[in-house]
């Protein structure tokens, strides 16, 4: 059809140059982010491919390597199904993503309407400001820490706590009853400042008549928070839910490797999709199997992310992403 | 055919360097080397420089470049990139233990040299032990060059000699793991707060009963070294497994062994502070005297078993050539220097004399006035890797007569059965992978005392339900077929 | 300014005892946050042979500083490389600040009718990669990113996550009835995004420079990937580097034999691992204040209007 158009001595231009013409700064404002992922984020998608194929180096580059390399199919993607915990991985990486999903939402969203209520903006500063030390601390660092409360033989919880209430000493690092517990808590703690602060910056956005108004009406503080505040920032928290949602199949392997110290023990409550293949692959350096392995929860990822959208959409068309 | 197909290839190879070395003789070849250590040394510029001069005046028309990468995850992810990409580099040092040698020669990473060594490096190849040769070479093909150092291992005690001289314990007499209770006990008793034994999950006992580990560190299919009928068995049944882990779990009951053995990694740190008694370590001739001083605490030792050189040893430190290299001839030629000529060996050792370091007699070195291990501009650290390590200076204080004990000890040793057998994990791969799970939560526990032996049937119906028979089958077909073709 | 906002809180605020059990929640929680790098700046004064001995404790049993002078010895580049860390952090964040919000702006007109696609677009780069060695290719052979300056900033001008919630921030803090009369003045598109969207998003602007700034501070793995050249190794790199090879030094002794020795007996592993954090997260906690000016003042539409 537009070949037509070209052929054609029309005076008119095409209909998608008309088009850009029309959203001309539009398309000029997105311009640049639009190169920037294409060269950086789509150029380098041919790479998925890897996935599907017994990666083999070849004379001559990268390109050579990899077409002339064997199709295998769904080969590299078998060892994330044949072991016999693939349940186990499965189960905890979803399930701690729910909690983390759902806790992480629920406290920072309180610790910011708190930190907005509070009189005292100095404070209120301070406080914001407290909340984001624990990203600075890499999960190295942040497994050191745990470690010197909780280490069996040196912990302060140990050697301080429990031995001055007569209690036995707990073997942490091989109870896997306490670490569901841990992980959450400590995921929190990381995470907690950073989201806290995205819901902090829409509700100072949230513009100030809708409460000059409601005060005028006689309503309390609660009920503006619950009036007001929650609705006004609904979309964010979706958008944030959604985002969460898509990588749902990962996760964080320094939380689940470095912070329980890689402990055999605990693997049935901390083994997770991303460590069981650190764990694997880490000897074999399979990058067949590695890129098979993240194509994999990219796809579950895109699934859910999809699904939960499109639920979106049909509640409130205005919150969906896309 | 094979043969006279890559002579041909071969020939024309050399026409074509020939072709390109007279046409552009002007411009010397640079060659790229990666290799790892304490990370680029501040003054490697000025050490490539004296290098280039030098082999150029040994007639390789070419500079040397040379790029370091530190320990731990940084020189394997850097090479996985750098090779997976078919960059263009010319040596690289790989291993068993980083850049993984098997897992790059099965990928097709590093060019087959052994006929090539033959040719352009020869001295290399005929000063090493022939164990190295035949332990290197994959399907009877090399495709590194080992360097020239101690080859056996052999696993033995390694004691703190403060407190061995503090309650006067004859620790010579110690032969089996066994014997060394007494010691502890008196450990434990008059000494709290020092570690008994310290037999952390990576750094374990279980490597005494010395089983060739044929497919992975972490999968228990081995064969026993002196193994008569060749056959691979699963190390979990064996006789010796079952009496060691009831051992372990005794002296873990005893409180010998930290209670967190089975999680802690880290065990340099306890051993420096003095609150180590005792562990197990990989012995070779001088071994106290570098540990001694690498640690700051003197120490004795007991060996428990022979020296043994199995496949893995020989292909404990090595440089291979890349097949992206487009003058691998030079780079062996190059390398053929570095293993035979005491200059620039030393030179990439331990940098320019009178700068980094000054001769203090013939083979004795030391640093000049106001150097020191710490501000030194050139550093690596690492005369391990650098080719032939009897060609070292010794640092002063060293004892000279090492490079004479290592050669002795590496007649002495024994081979191991298997010895250039390589496991080709591929067809069971996703078995592998399944093990080496099931070895991290089940083994790791029981080696180090943390779990009652009565859990060991469990973790071996793990281990079946994740494929280890599967892997043993493969294994063993490998290896019969291995026998027949090299008629051991 | 300020007296408008105290103003503003007495109008609003809660009640005294509301607001006193309110302090209580967040001042216990930030606790939390603060002691655990007290702890880390305690232990990295600590001399080493007593951490052995004693563990972790909040107060130095003995008193050091090797930890730093060990750190600053071996790393004759700590200076440079803070050098690079703020060139890169400074750079990076005003050019990735500044290409996300005029992607995010147009994804966020309802008007614009290609936003789904745009939207779908980025969001998909969220999702999917191809992978380390592909993108290092690209980035190598392509954009010539090695040993450039270019390779620590362009890989993370564009986080989608970070896009995405700009966008809802413009989606809800800027009233469609704001922007159309603005185009009736006769204002332009670029004018209306730099002079009211901007500014009315303050807040949420300011939010994810404070994200993106300190993922420029804080990235080791761009350098990893990327740069070779000791003189563009920035702060996180290095200390990476130093963390990494300690932590396999001391775990790993068959492999390296004894070699390894003069660095590992006169290293001071514990101290110096939080010394490491101490020299690389101080600074940047110094710009904090800087970011939360923006995050409080909240310019109402009203304050646009007038």
């Amino acid at each position: 059809m537009k070949g037509k158009e070209i052929l054609s001595p029309s005076r008119t231009s095409p209909a998608w140059w008309r088009e850009i013409k029309k959203n001309r700064a539009m398309f000029l404002m997105l311009l640049p982010g639009v190169l920037v992922l294409l060269l950086y984020n789509y150029l380098p998608m041919f790479g998925i491919i890897i996935a599907f194929k017994n990666f083999m180096f070849y004379d001559g580059n990268f390109f050579t390597s990899l077409f002339k390399s064997e199709w295998i199919g769904l080969r590299n993607f078998e060892f994330l199904f044949k072991t016999p915990d693939a349940f186990v991985i499965t189960r905890n990486t979803l399930l701690y993503n729910l909690v983390f999903i759902t806790s992480c939402t629920i406290v920072s969203l309180a610790f910011a309407i708190m930190l907005n209520e509070i009189r005292s903006r100095k404070l209120s500063r301070f406080y914001q400001g407290s909340m984001f030390l624990p990203y600075f601390l890499s999960w190295i660092v942040a497994s050191y820490l745990l470690y010197s409360f909780i280490s069996p033989d040196k912990g302060f919880i140990n050697m301080t706590i429990l031995k001055s209430l007569g209690k036995q000493p707990i073997a942490w690092y091989s109870e896997p009853k306490y670490w569901p517990y841990i992980i959450v808590l400590i995921n929190g703690w990381k995470w907690i400042g950073n989201n806290c602060i995205i819901y902090l910056a829409s509700i100072i956005g949230i513009d100030q008549e809708f409460y000059e108004a409601a005060r005028i009406d006689g309503a309390s503080r609660w009920q503006q928070v619950i009036h007001i505040t929650l609705p006004q920032i609904t979309p964010v928290i979706i958008v944030m839910f959604l985002i969460f949602v898509g990588r749902i199949f990962n996760s964080d392997l320094g939380l689940f490797y470095q912070v329980p110290r890689n402990a055999g023990m605990l693997y049935p409550v901390t083994q997770t999709i991303d460590v069981y293949v650190f764990n694997s692959l880490m000897r074999m350096g399979d990058i067949g199997m590695s890129s098979a392995a993240a194509l994999y929860q990219s796809v579950v990822g895109f699934i859910t992310i999809v699904a939960a959208n499109y639920a979106v959409r049909k509640i409130d068309p205005d919150s969906a992403i896309f | 055919m094979k043969h006279t197909k890559k002579l041909v290839a071969l020939v024309l190879l050399l026409g074509v360097v020939l072709l390109g070395a007279t046409t552009f003789a002007a411009a010397p070849y640079e060659i790229k080397w990666y290799f790892i250590g304490n990370g680029q040394q501040p003054d490697v510029k000025l050490v490539e420089e004296a290098a280039s001069k030098y082999i150029q005046k040994k007639g390789l028309n070419a500079t040397l470049k040379m790029q370091c990468y530190t320990w731990g995850d940084e020189y394997d992810n850097r090479m996985r990139m750098i090779i997976a990409s078919g960059e263009k580099f010319d040596i690289c040092f790989t291993s068993s233990w980083a850049n993984l040698y098997k897992v790059n020669v099965a990928r097709g990473a590093f060019l087959d040299i052994t006929d090539l060594w033959k040719k352009y490096a020869p001295k290399t190849r005929a000063q090493l032990h022939p164990a190295f040769i035949t332990g290197s070479a994959i399907d009877g093909r090399n495709y590194a060059i080992p360097a020239n150092k101690e080859l056996a291992h052999q696993w033995g005690f390694w004691f703190n000699k403060n407190l061995v001289d503090k309650y006067k314990m004859d620790v010579t007499k110690i032969k089996t793991l066994a014997d060394a209770e007494e010691f502890f006990k008196i450990i434990k008793e008059k000494e709290p707060g020092v570690i008994p034994f310290q037999n952390l999950h990576n750094e374990n006992a279980v490597r005494v009963l010395d089983f060739d580990r044929i497919a992975d560190d972490y999968v228990p299919a081995v064969l026993y070294n002196d193994s008569k009928d060749m056959k691979v068995l699963n190390m979990l049944e064996t006789k010796e497994f079952k009496e060691y882990i009831e051992l372990a779990r005794k002296y873990f009951l005893a409180g010998y062994v930290p209670a967190d053995a089975a999680t802690v990694s880290e065990f340099v740190t306890d051993i420096r502070a003095g609150k180590v008694f005792s562990k197990i370590e990989s012995l070779k001739p001088f071994y106290d005297e570098e540990r001694t001083a690498s640690w700051g605490i003197p120490c004795v030792t007991v060996a428990l078993t022979q020296p043994v050189v199995q496949t893995r040893d020989c292909t404990g430190s090595m440089q291979a050539i890349s097949k992206t290299s487009k003058n691998p001839i030079l780079a062996l030629k190059f390398l053929e220097l570095v293993n035979t000529d005491k200059y620039l060996n030393n030179l990439i050792n331990f940098g320019i004399e009178g700068k980094h370091y000054i001769k203090i007699s013939e083979n004795v070195i030391d640093y000049p006035p106001g150097v020191t291990a710490q501000n030194s501009g050139y550093k690596p650290g690492t005369p391990w890797m650098f080719g032939n390590q009897y060609l070292n200076y010794f640092w002063k204080g060293e004892n000279t007569g090492k490079w004479e004990a290592f050669k002795k000890f590496n007649e002495s040793s024994i081979s191991a059965k298997s010895l250039g057998f390589n496991f080709d994990s591929t067809p069971v791969k996703n078995e592998v992978a399944a093990c080496i799970n099931v070895w991290q939560t089940g083994v790791a526990p029981l080696i180090c005392g943390a779990a009652d032996p009565k859990t060991l049937p469990d973790v071996i119906a793990r281990f079946k339900a994740a494929g280890l028979d599967k892997v043993i089958a493969e294994a063993q077909r490998q290896l019969d077929a291995w026998v027949k073709k090299n008629k051991k | 300014m300020g007296k408008e906002q105290t103003e503003f809180n007495r109008l609003s605020a809660v009640s005294a005892k509301t607001n006193a059990i309110l302090n209580i929640i967040l001042l216990g929680y930030a606790l939390v946050c603060i002691l655990p790098l007290v702890l880390v700046i305690s232990v990295s004064l600590t001399d080493e042979s007593t951490l052995a001995l004693y563990g972790y404790r909040f107060f130095p049993k003995k008193f050091s500083i090797y930890a730093y002078e060990f750190i600053f010895s071996t790393g004759s580049q700590v200076v440079s490389a803070y050098g690079i860390t703020i060139l890169v952090t400074v750079l990076g964040t005003i050019l990735s600040i500044l290409i996300m919000a005029l992607y995010a702006y147009p994804i966020s007109r309802r008007d614009f009718k290609y936003k789904n696609f745009f939207t779908f677009f980025l969001i998909f780069t969220m999702l999917f990669n191809g992978g380390m060695v592909s993108t290092y290719l690209i980035g190598v052979n392509v954009l010539k990113l090695k040993d450039s300056i270019w390779g620590l900033i362009f890989p993370y001008l564009m986080n989608a996550f970070w896009v995405i919630i700009l966008r809802t921030f413009f989606k809800t803090n800027i009233p469609d009835s704001l922007i159309e009369a603005a185009r009736i003045d006769g204002a332009g598109e670029f004018t209306i995004f730099f002079r009211i969207v901007m500014p009315l998003a303050l807040p949420g602007l300011a939010t994810i420079a404070l994200f993106a700034t300190l993922q420029y501070w804080n990235d080791w793995f761009l350098a990893a990937l990327y740069i070779n050249d000791p003189k563009l190794v920035p702060l996180p790199y290095l200390l990476y580097q130093v963390q990494t090879s300690m932590q396999y030094l001391l775990q790993n002794s068959s492999n390296i034999g004894g070699m390894s020795g003069d660095i590992l007996s006169k290293m001071p592993s514990e101290a110096a691992r939080m010394a490491m954090v101490v020299i690389g997260v101080g600074p940047i906690v110094l710009t904090f204040p800087f970011f939360q000016k923006y995050l409080v003042k909240g310019l109402t539409v009203g304050a646009i209007k007038g």
